[in-house]
């Protein structure tokens, strides 16, 4: 039903390497577990709203920079 | 009192008080010896439960109630398809016993349960005001738009 979330790329891992850090220290900095990170990072997790945002501005960005809907390899 | 018990520590503890209980009707039944098949179990179930919630994965997250979304998310559908499954084994099983001619009622207990719990949730779960169409000309305008 919901299909075509599937295919929402993120640029959580960019984000968090460019910046050196682990899955663990970003999951503390969120409140959520490392293998949330991690599903959230394969795209095997659609965040919500809530966590969304908090991943956006943790890293200083707006939520459509970091949550592509149209699959684009837009440079941030 | 729930709340002052460690939440990794709580359902080894619920485990070990049922376990506790169970054991002391099979030994009033069948005396002592029963213990020696029973006693294992009941006490290296909850062991097993502890250490596992000790675990970093998500379902030792589970085990302490300390879920993330995720977590909590996929737990919903854990618990989806557990209710599915026995909703079904059960409604299943009634027919099995319908067409066999035998006892019926503890079939019928479950899915009179069955039928309750759906009630229960969609009624739990409901949001207020769900589907007044209030644009404007519609029959709920009133909340938003003063005539």
């Amino acid at each position: 039903m919901l299909r075509h979330l599937d295919i929402v790329r993120n640029r959580v891992r960019e984000q968090r390497t460019q910046r050196g850090l682990s899955q663990a220290e970003l999951a503390t900095a969120l409140g959520v577990s490392r293998q949330t990170v991690i599903s959230i990072e394969s795209g095997r997790y659609m965040p919500s709203l809530p966590l969304a945002f908090r991943i956006a501005r943790f890293f200083d960005l707006t939520v459509d920079k970091m949550f592509d809907p149209d699959n684009e390899e837009s440079a941030t | 009192m729930m709340r002052s018990i460690p939440p990794r520590l709580r359902t080894p503890l619920i485990g070990l008080a049922f376990g506790a209980g169970f054991a002391a009707v099979a030994v009033a039944a069948y005396g002592w010896r029963s213990l020696l098949h029973l006693g294992p179990v009941i006490i290296l179930g909850p062991a097993v439960y502890y250490v596992w919630g000790g675990r970093n994965s998500d379902s030792a997250a589970m085990i302490r109630y300390q879920t993330d979304e995720r977590q909590a998310y996929r737990q919903l559908k854990i618990q989806a398809v557990v209710g599915r499954v026995m909703s079904g084994g059960a409604s299943i099983a009634f027919l099995a016993a319908w067409a066999a001619k035998v006892t019926l009622w503890p079939f019928e207990i479950f899915l009179a349960l069955f039928v309750v719990a759906l009630v229960a949730g969609w009624v739990i779960t409901r949001e207020r005001g769900d589907g007044r169409d209030d644009s404007p000309g519609g029959p709920h305008s009133w909340l938003t738009f003063r005539q």
